[in-house]
């Protein structure tokens, strides 16, 4: 059924074509078939496409008589030769019939001409049946085309496109290069690969996002880009925090070239740790996961970093008031292997001892290194490092607030990756990676004092780690152009300590409670079919994820369906429906809303179950040429023994039991989501709209009943333009816009329990680690979340400018103003205030909303050679 | 001060200064409830607290007027009013103290009705739970983590079969008043309320004079410290933190732990110092389930009010129905502990 597939597009398309019902009257009753092809097209100006490798031109043919159309005569003309006519896009092609075409495979990797770079993404397809396939990761594609087939397209966002005249003298692996646009042009999306093989739940987002429109102090940042779409918000201003579809930070599998990434923030979460000057390729799920992918609920983001130019050296410096950013690629054997670097970094340390000794120093810098090597036309291997870093030390004589000790704070990630690409066959890739991920969180206390008088200053440290080594591999196999099978598997070894704290402290009577550590291996195996069926019309995806987690003391497995169902429309519309099971066995208890370095990964345990998300999804797409598109989302989303705390870890302590403090629950996430966006053209924007809900159930919160989630926003509005006033000078904007965030506002307060009682206060030691004071008054709260904070929203502006170029050297200036209309946004929201400091006083309550940027300008200057 | 998320809020707050403004809180259209705390212990008096809540909204601060007009009542079981208690004037406290002369037994139950203008009645029902066998084992001055600490050794016999026992163990320094009585021609002052003519008498021949102890309605709480991990502080905190009480759900076993009070409180300081002069008192109890439901969020709420953005919130729990607060059902041991010279 599936070869027969083709032939009945043709037929479909034939029925429907009246330009094989155009009137024609042949000039003879006999002839050969080029002599009436050729008639056929003087007369009518119909163009006819034909190949002459199966047609025989010259045959002499007799019509009837009776044919008074071109169809009619086309018909008689071909008849016995296997070939038949369809009309397709104003045009009759001559095609064989399905049972005697010829299929050919073709493959190869698409490369940028300049740099030889692979191109992620990049579409193949035949211009006549539309049919092809996608470059991946690694720029790989395989399609078959019959062997009427004359041309194929590829084409790919911010790329000229490339058409490749057939027949080829050999069908062997190819190369091929494609055009980069001017860089200095809009980037655009490539609207027919869409129209092959993205979803409505996928977003592969233009890597032009992260520099084209304004952001924060000129920093390009992926995620915040990312929350441009809709389904994508952050948690608070600015932050960098993804949350997507009402899902916690957590629930994000973040990819830096397939290596997974445990903490993604830099300054608490104010800039991600995606250098945008080093990525290539982003792309998100939101829905209908492939099966590759599992280990997290709501979505994941998957990033490449740039291979590096195989030809030449080039680089790139920018300088902005707060950072400085660099990057430098080029071949070391050339069109053999090639390297990219690039590097990051916070100035604001540097601005002198004064601003240092007043607040504190802090300071950030990401590395990002690739290399790849081209071992021959089959085989090729990647190297991937990457470290981050934040660095914050807090004086105790500050001017801001001053304290007792002085704190260190010095967290990293590192990944590291080595990457083996094989075409196995034209029809089959396969990738092989072996991995290394650590996020280390190294935290320190000094006093000039002990507790008790006489004794030794304390001087404390603690660690927070995440280790990671994986090995996987996944493999494609093109049956043919309407199937394709992926699968694969991998085994993680995970070392969990979330917490390990140790000081010169003398612990006496205290019992000296080794740090908590976790040794798990995860294994997971994935199959999933890709078929199109009903003259292409109808795609369907089923796939199978496993997932198992194993440690001393448990063992949880998981089977996860998934499927994905798209029926296609004429126009370039589709509806598409989707199903997902995702499972997690890893949990982040973090503190609601901001990203700590402190947020602690910790594993599913005896008594901590993996979480569940079981995840539906309906859309509807439709184009507009390759210009705009416009899609609508609905989804629901039960999530299943999600795990939350109840109150705020303290890793100063080895002796707060994190899995005492676990609960588990359920949660609700439902919405919808509009999208429109304009990708080619002067003017390129878009537009994005989530309407949603989402909810959690815990039987020790709120009386068992559901509340609104934290991150529960009733709208989310984003508008980004950015308009070409002319080559090499464009102008952007971007409004977002957010409902309030929920919280909890007591109804009543009623005098504390102790102080009610005559016990008036406290006595040495009783401060709280989390609460300053200890007020007289306890809320009483009916219910958690009841109360809405004011919206976020802000305007920010920017533009870029090319200044021109001195000998190869390129200018560029970007400028910008962030929240033009100086909003104040709730950044923290408290009843009461956070510090009083007697207990006794007597003072009116109040609600005190404390806002982080006004109007902010930012300015940059970059040089490119 | 040792915590990195305390350090994150202060500095965002101290940050954010500048950026911060009172928003208004919507008005609020819920009548004030009446707040209930009374502990019912075997052996002693039934004692409540009465107060009013406020409800949240525009213009309200954190003063709370004493209920002095309630009629608070103790009933049986089986609602037969035992006694109605009578209002005693403390000043000293936002909430008014009613006392009554019936003696609480153990193993009964009590319903407690309060009635205050304005508000809902509350009622409650608690079982006064059976006695418990506490052995102190030892006590013996050392060091936690650094800090001086008194460590008891406790032994609280296991409930009886199948039950369960709710222990909850605190420290208290109730404060003294030092004070002087002389009598004078056959009439008893106090020097602090007749200094001066003390001053003009004392050396008279005759005049008789003691010291006097009294033991003040005030109490400071002493923080307390546990290392068992079979103490549900575990689901509030770490164990090296301090607490208002150390709490146990005791299932079948007995209970062998040890209790930490913070000894730099022991003592007082010099006159007007941080610490007062008093007595230190250490309970160890046995509670009704909902009291000890009510103390294991009140230690969450102690130690993270929840009151912002940054924080989950935490529910009280109550026994107090149509009110607010809890009536607990309790049966103590108390050590009395004289450290400081009276």
């Amino acid at each position: 059924m599936l070869v027969l597939a083709p032939a009945a597009v043709l037929r479909a398309q034939s029925k429907e074509a009246p330009i094989l019902q155009q009137s024609y009257t042949p000039p003879a009753r006999e002839g050969s078939i080029l002599f009436f092809i050729q008639d056929i097209q003087r007369q009518t100006g119909i163009s006819i496409s034909y190949s002459s490798s199966f047609l025989h031109l010259n045959k002499k043919v007799q019509l009837t008589g009776s044919e008074h159309n071109t169809g009619q005569v086309l018909n008689t003309i071909l008849q016995g030769t296997g070939i038949q006519a369809a009309a397709i896009n104003g045009k009759i092609f001559l095609l064989r019939e399905s049972s005697q075409t010829q299929y050919y495979t073709i493959s190869g990797f698409i490369k940028e001409e300049n740099s030889k770079e692979v191109i992620i993404g990049a579409s193949v397809y035949d211009p006549v049946t539309r049919r092809g396939a996608v470059s991946n990761a690694y720029g790989f594609f395989s399609v078959q085309v019959p062997d009427s087939c004359t041309s194929i397209i590829f084409s790919h966002v911010g790329y000229e496109t490339y058409m490749l005249q057939l027949p080829l003298s050999e069908y062997r692996q190819m190369e091929v290069y494609m055009q980069p646009r001017n860089p200095l042009q809009t980037v655009v999306v490539n609207g027919e690969q869409d129209s092959v093989t993205l979803q409505a739940g996928f977003i592969r987002m233009p890597i032009g996002y992260v520099s084209n429109f304004p952001a924060l102090l000129g920093e390009k940042d992926v995620l915040k880009s990312l929350q441009l779409y809709p389904g994508a918000s952050s948690s608070l201003e600015s932050s960098s925090n993804l949350l997507v579809r009402g899902g916690n930070a957590d629930q994000n599998l973040y990819l830096l070239d397939g290596v997974p990434l445990y903490h993604t923030g830099h300054l608490f979460g104010l800039f991600s740790v995606f250098n945008g000057d080093a990525v290539k390729d982003v792309s998100l799920y939101k829905d209908a996961f492939p099966s590759r992918y599992g280990g997290r609920l709501s979505s994941v983001v998957d990033i490449r970093t740039r291979d590096g130019n195989m030809k030449e050296w080039h680089g790139k410096a920018t300088l902005s008031p707060v950072s400085l950013s660099t990057e430098l690629e080029g071949p070391l054997v050339k069109d053999k292997s090639a390297m990219f670097l690039s590097f990051r970094r916070s100035l604001v340390d540097a601005y002198g001892g004064q601003v240092t000794h007043q607040y504190g120093k802090y300071a950030l810098y990401d590395l990002n290194f690739k290399l790849n090597q081209l071992i021959d036309n089959k085989n090729r291997i990647y190297l991937s490092f990457y470290k981050g870093q934040d660095n914050m030390t807090i004086p105790r004589d500050n001017s801001v607030f001053p304290l007792l000790d002085d704190y260190k704070f010095a967290w990293s990630n590192i990944t590291a990756a080595l990457k083996w690409t094989r075409v196995i066959s034209p029809k089959v890739f396969t990738n092989t990676t072996a991995t290394y991920s650590r996020f280390y969180n190294l935290f320190s206390q000094r006093s000039d004092f002990g507790p008790l008088s006489g004794q030794p200053a304390i001087n404390g440290k603690g660690v927070s780690r995440v280790r990671d080594v994986a090995l996987h591999n996944e493999t494609e196999y093109t049956i043919s152009n309407i199937q394709k099978l992926s699968f694969g598997g991998g085994y993680t070894y995970h070392n969990f300590a979330p917490t390990a704290y140790s000081s010169n402290l003398d612990g006496g009577d205290a019992i000296q409670r080794p740090a908590p550590k976790y040794y798990m291996s995860e294994f997971s195996l994935y199959g999933e079919d890709e078929l199109r069926l009903f003259d292409d019309r109808l795609t369907l995806r089923p796939g199978l994820h496993f997932g198992a987690l194993a440690q001393s003391g448990s063992f949880y497995s998981s089977l996860q369906p998934r499927l994905m169902i798209r029926w296609d429309f004429p126009k370039q519309q589709y509806v598409q429906a989707s199903f997902a099971h995702m499972t997690q066995f890893i949990h982040q208890l973090t503190t609601p809303v901001i990203n700590l370095p402190t947020d602690l990964w910790v594993p599913s345990t005896e008594n901590i179950k993996p979480e569940n998300a079981f995840s539906y999804s309906l859309s509807y797409q439709k184009q507009w040429g390759t210009s705009w598109r416009f899609n609508v989302n609905l989804y629901y989303k039960l999530l299943k023994d999600i795990v939350t705390t109840n109150t705020v870890l303290n890793i100063f302590d080895n002796s707060d039991l994190w899995e005492k403090k676990v609960i588990s629950g359920n949660g609700y996430n439902y919405g919808s989501e509009l999208l429109l966006e304009k990708n080619m053209g002067r003017l390129t924007g878009i537009f994005g709209y989530t309407l949603s809900w989402a909810w959690r159930e815990f039987r020790s919160f709120n009386a068992g009943k559901m509340y609104p989630f934290k991150e529960d926003r009733r709208h989310n509005l984003s508008l980004a333009l950015k308009y070409r006033m002319k080559p090499g000078w464009s102008i952007s904007a971007s409004w977002k816009f957010s409902s309030g965030a929920p919280f909890t506002l007591p109804a009543q307060i009623f005098p504390d329990y102790d102080w009610g009682r005559n016990i008036n206060g406290k006595l040495d030691g009783r401060a709280s680690p989390f609460a300053y004071t200890q007020l007289n008054y306890l809320p009483f709260i009916t219910r958690l979340n009841n109360f809405r904070l004011n919206p976020v929203h802000h305007l920010d502006l920017g533009t870029t400018i090319y200044l021109g170029s001195t000998r190869s050297i390129r200018h560029t200036l970007t400028a910008g103003v962030y929240n033009v209309y100086s909003r104040s946004n709730p950044f923290i929201v408290s009843y009461d205030q956070f510090v009083t400091s007697l207990d006794s006083e007597i003072y009116p309550l109040q609600l005190y909303q404390y806002s982080l940027f006004r109007t902010l300008p930012y300015i940059s200057y970059t040089l490119k050679f | 001060m040792k915590y990195l998320f305390q350090i994150w809020c202060i500095f965002s707050v101290a940050a954010l200064t500048g950026c911060i403004h009172e928003l208004p809180v919507p008005p609020s259209s819920v009548k004030p409830r009446a707040v209930v705390y009374s502990e019912l212990v075997a052996g002693k008096k039934a004692e409540m607290r009465v107060g009013k809540s406020k409800p949240v909204g525009p213009d309200i601060n954190n003063d709370f007027a004493p209920v002095t007009n309630a009629v608070a009542q103790l009933l049986s079981a089986d609602s037969q009013l035992l006694e109605q208690l009578h209002y005693v004037k403390d000043t000293s406290s936002n909430m008014a103290f009613y006392r009554g002369n019936t003696r609480i037994d153990a193993n009964k139950s009590y319903i407690v009705q309060v009635k205050v203008p304005d508000t809902k009645d509350v009622v409650a029902k608690t079982s006064i739970p059976p006695p418990i066998k506490v052995e102190l084992l030892d006590t013996l001055r050392t060091t936690l983590n650094g800090r001086s600490v008194l460590r008891f050794h406790f032994n609280v016999q296991a409930p009886p079969a199948n039950g369960r026992q709710f222990i909850v163990m605190e420290a208290l320094k109730q404060l003294i008043q030092l004070d002087t009585i002389f009598i004078y021609r056959n009439t008893r002052y106090r020097v602090r309320d007749k200094r001066a003519l003390y001053e003009q008498v004392k050396n008279e021949p005759g005049l008789v004079s003691f010291k006097d102890t009294l033991y003040l309605n005030s109490y400071l709480r002493i923080p307390v410290y546990t290392q068992d991990e079979n103490a549900d502080n575990n689901q509030v905190g770490g164990l090296n933190e301090n607490y208002n009480s150390i709490l146990f759900t005791q299932r079948v076993k007995a209970l062998d732990t040890r209790l930490y009070l913070n000894a730099t409180a022991l003592t007082a300081t010099t006159p007007g110092g941080e610490i007062p002069i008093g007595r230190v008192l250490v309970n160890v109890k046995s509670v009704t389930p909902e009291y000890y439901d009510f103390l294991l969020t009140y230690e969450k709420v102690r130690r993270n009010p929840g009151l912002n953005s940054l924080i989950q919130a935490i529910q009280i729990r109550s026994n107090a129905y149509g009110g607010l607060g809890v009536i607990g059902g309790c049966n103590q041991v108390a050590y009395y502990l004289y450290y400081d010279q009276l």
